[in-house]
């Protein structure tokens, strides 16, 4: 199960993610096993993660399941 | 922050990854659990920072992923020893440094005085540095609360002091007493007796007999007190006389004469504008003076200053640093204007009345006159003050056997 948290605009922790797909300045995707969630915005950056979290920090847009 | 200060501790790098193979660059990472942080992509590479140790472990990663990597910037104490490893001396130098700073943290090296009416700050702070606290003491050795108590003892007009030493400097704060200043407790059979001619405007008898009312003319030496206290019984015969020291507070009305007189014709100082300046170190009252002064000015000002060496506000080091400024003037022959001449004298008086406030005397009337006269400014009159006046004079034998 992956859980998604969202502090206002500016930060996404992901909890149980598997892989980062793809880094962009304007979006991060994220291979969370069965799905991939797609972060939107501007400035992204990752900004930490242990082996299940992962911090995700910029002016989020949007966050979508694919 | 914590982590800040960590990562600072034990170094971290910023590195920029090129090439195809990010993402699955970035994903061993995170498999193999390195400490990388803050991933942005920027352009056409991707920014990371990475733990010093990590960064190490790249090596193998970067083969498999066939990405770049270039370092950005290098940050934390290993890698700033690393650079500075070739230059040992000014390694173990800036070491020496904060050891001697810190060394001198541990001493007092000023002290500071503050509220002080009576008394001057530098009489209180010889007799502090030459019996109490030394400069250079151990601030462990200073005690505060036992300075107070030698200080509120020795000098009896203190109401209120406070010691306490912040960062190297020992901060003395008092306040004197403001009540009318007492006559001194006599042990002595005494009487108390005028010390100029003047009119009681106020007595207050603490002991023995008052020999005038409020109001009488007295001259100098005139007993207003007297420590003979008489005994009658109820038929008015006397039965006892005591000797008693006498004490009570007289105030006095007086005249005072002011007379003061100036040139109106006086020299002023018209700076050429060249100077020299000088420098000097005192470090353990031994002065280093590179260069000796050049005194081929015709006219001049020395000015010196002497400044304690410190860093922030209290932390005094025991280093004195000394400012000379030589600067040439020529004298001018110049003259007050009758207003400036009056102005300068009524700067003056004001100068003298506020002394006398200082000493506790009281200005009643002031009728000074202030004029201008055969090219001098002369000021002429009396202040009426009024001032304590009674003084204790012991008995002698000859009126104590009387």
């Amino acid at each position: 199960m992956t859980r998604v948290t969202l502090i206002d605009q500016k930060k996404v922790y992901i909890d149980g993610y598997k892989t980062v797909m793809s880094i962009d300045d304007n979006k991060i995707a994220i291979d969370c096993k069965n799905k991939i969630l797609e972060i939107n915005g501007s400035n992204l950056s990752i900004l930490l993660f242990t082996g299940i979290e992962m911090t995700v920090t910029g002016m989020i847009s949007s966050i979508e399941w694919k | 922050m914590i982590k800040k200060i960590l990562n600072f501790i034990t170094g971290y790098v910023l590195v920029a990854i090129h090439g195809d193979g990010v993402d699955r660059f970035i994903n061993i990472c995170m498999s193999k659990k390195l400490h990388i942080w803050s991933i942005k992509k920027d352009k056409n590479k991707t920014l990371l920072y990475v733990s010093r140790s990590d960064f190490y472990k790249f090596d193998s990663f970067v083969e498999k992923t066939g990405v770049e990597i270039s370092v950005i910037k290098s940050c934390g104490i290993p890698f700033i020893y690393e650079k500075n490893k070739k230059r040992k001396c000014f390694v173990i130098g800036f070491f020496i440094f904060l050891f001697l700073v810190w060394k001198f943290t541990t001493f007092v090296w000023d002290i500071n005085i503050s509220g002080e009416a009576g008394y001057s700050a530098e009489e209180i702070e010889k007799n502090i540095k030459q019996n109490y606290v030394k400069i250079g003491t151990k601030i462990t050795d200073v005690n505060c609360s036992d300075l107070e108590k030698i200080l509120r003892d020795e000098y009896s007009d203190i109401a209120w002091i406070s010691c306490e030493i912040k960062g190297t400097q020992l901060n003395i704060k008092l306040t004197e007493t403001i009540l009318p200043e007492d006559i001194e407790k006599q042990s002595k059979p005494c009487n108390i007796v005028a010390s100029k001619d003047c009119i009681i405007s106020d007595m207050i008898i603490k002991n023995g007999t008052g020999m005038f009312e409020t109001g009488a003319e007295v001259k100098k030496g005139d007993i207003i007190i007297t420590g003979v206290v008489n005994i009658y019984n109820e038929y008015d015969e006397l039965i006892e006389t005591n000797y008693v020291p006498a004490s009570g507070i007289v105030y006095g009305q007086s005249k005072m004469s002011y007379e003061d007189e100036f040139e109106l014709s006086h020299y002023v100082k018209n700076y050429t504008g060249k100077k020299k300046e000088y420098y000097g170190i005192i470090y353990n009252d031994n002065l280093f003076e590179p260069l000796k002064y050049d005194m081929s000015y015709n006219n001049c000002d020395i000015i010196t200053n002497y400044n304690s060496v410190r860093i922030f506000d209290t932390f005094y080091l025991p280093v004195t640093y000394k400012k000379t400024i030589v600067s040439e003037y020529e004298p001018e022959l110049a003259t007050y204007s009758e207003e400036e001449a009056i102005k300068k004298a009524k700067n003056k008086l004001n100068e003298y009345i506020s002394a006398l406030k200082k000493k506790g005397v009281e200005i009643l009337q002031n009728n000074v006159k202030i004029y201008v006269k055969n090219d001098k400014c002369i000021s002429t009159g009396y202040l009426v003050v009024k001032e304590i006046v009674g003084i204790p004079f012991e008995l002698s034998t000859f009126e104590q056997g009387d």
